[in-house]
């Protein structure tokens, strides 16, 4: 099982976000070079903006996408719903 | 439109916290929570 979260951020500041929470027992990616290329991948960047829209993809051990959620403003994705997922995939 | 469930996942290749690069296709054999968030400092 890996978590992997991903924002069009720099290294730098990615850094201090897991440093800032006491460290995090996942993998913080930078989509920076370049600028939002994953993102647009998968097709949840916001070109106007320049940022990546909240958003999440589970893939099973095969490399498929086996659920994949937009979410609106406000609305943050639930961790344990997404293992439960992950674990039954 | 964002992709959908059901299609092979967009391989990558990105720099961790830890300054290694991870490509998502080396993790084959194990299942992937992938989370997209704005920015790291907006509260999540």
């Amino acid at each position: 099982m890996a978590i992997l979260d991903i924002s069009v951020d720099s290294f730098a500041s990615q850094k201090a976000f897991a440093e800032a929470n006491g460290g995090i027992n996942f993998k913080l990616l930078a989509d920076f070079h370049p600028k939002g290329a994953v993102a647009q991948a998968y097709g949840i960047y916001n070109e106007e903006r320049g940022i990546a829209g909240r958003s999440s993809f589970v893939i099973d051990s095969e490399g498929q996408i086996v659920d994949a959620r937009v979410y609106p403003p406000g609305e943050l994705p639930d961790p344990q719903e997404l293992l439960g997922i992950a674990r039954g995939s | 439109m964002a992709i959908e469930a059901g299609i092979a996942a967009p391989d990558f290749t990105l720099a961790s916290q830890d300054n290694e690069p991870l490509t998502l296709s080396e993790l084959r054999g194990n299942p992937v929570v992938l989370v997209f968030h704005p920015l790291s400092f907006t509260g999540g």
